[in-house]
């Protein structure tokens, strides 16, 4: 009975490595993702500087305002890490908690960048309006559409968890959301000091 | 020591459901807030170098990355397990992050983005 409660704890999973292919397929994602997120920052990089008409970066960024926006992304990650260990001690109330915490957190970051957009926008810098405009918009603009797949990941695990079909024994469907989740933060830790802060 | 403890008694209760290249060794609460909290710290750093315009940028610049990738490797070690998980899942990661690196150092090196003046 046992046994059957917790399939996972008594063998590895039936695969050649020993390992379970889904968190191996996420992995592998994500490693792919390196290669799609540099692509975009080398193409910011690439056109830095080299607008022929403003706005120009230091004319619209607004530092104290976007380190608040990282902060709570990186405060997400802690909440997310959080539910993945309420869930695998079977602390269901926790991991709901957590995991609204974290979407809660998700969706404030991606309102301040629809904050922040409408600003640059009416500040004159739209996606044709320059090289800075086209790039910048494009790279924070794919980001801010991972972190909203990230959240409907998150709102659809915290309802399978109010339904009760989010228990200890999937707990790994946590942990691969979880990973996607963290993996955007980092990104965005790439972002923060390459597009903002580096002068 | 007592960390050992303490992981012990946070995760014996779920302990059977995990996988067993997942064991024993994954930190508690206690520790992803303190690595949260060195995050946050190193992010007010960050901001607070944007702002020191007596700095050389070089140095600014310098400061800038080492501080980027150490909270890029916490994150990862710890929030994404990669400091205890499988091997091979950081291989595969690392591979893919890798190759990103080169290819895109290469092309920014190419197109002489380092060296604008």
């Amino acid at each position: 009975m046992a046994a059957s409660a917790h399939p996972q704890a008594v063998q590895p999973p039936p695969t050649a490595t020993g390992l379970d292919n889904r968190k191996l397929g996420m992995w592998a994602f994500l490693g792919s993702e390196c290669l799609f997120f540099g692509a975009l920052i080398s193409t910011y990089l690439l056109y830095r500087g080299r607008s022929v008409q403003g706005p120009f970066p230091n004319e619209v960024y607004d530092i104290p305002y976007t380190s608040v926006s990282s902060g709570v992304l990186l405060m997400s990650s802690v909440t997310m890490v959080l539910a993945l260990n309420a869930i695998q001690r079977g602390d269901d109330r926790r991991l709901r908690a957590w995991l609204l915490a974290t979407a809660l957190l998700g969706i404030t970051f991606v309102g301040g960048q629809v904050f922040e957009f409408t600003v640059f926008v009416r500040e004159g810098l739209t996606l044709s309006r320059n090289l800075f405009g086209s790039s910048f918009f494009v790279l924070t603009g794919f980001h801010g559409a991972h972190v909203t797949v990230g959240i409907l990941m998150l709102l659809t695990l915290f309802g399978q968890s109010l339904v009760g079909r989010l228990t200890v024994e999937n707990a790994l469907r946590v942990e691969l959301v979880g990973l996607y989740w963290h993996f955007v933060d980092i990104v965005w830790i790439v972002i923060f000091t390459v597009v903002y802060l580096i002068p | 020591m007592a960390a050992t403890e303490t992981e012990r008694e946070e995760f014996e209760p779920g302990g059977e459901a995990r996988l067993p290249e997942e064991d024993v060794t994954h930190p508690g609460p206690r520790q992803y807030v303190m690595v949260g909290l060195v995050l946050a710290g190193i992010t007010a750093i960050e901001v607070a170098l944007f702002y020191m315009d007596f700095l050389p940028s070089p140095v600014v610049v310098a400061s800038l990355l080492i501080l980027m990738t150490l909270k890029f490797g916490l994150v990862m070690l710890w929030f994404m397990h990669l400091k205890f998980d499988s091997a091979i899942y950081k291989r595969l990661f690392i591979a893919g992050l890798a190759l990103a690196l080169s290819v895109f150092v290469i092309v920014l090196v190419t197109f002489g983005v380092f060296f604008r003046s």
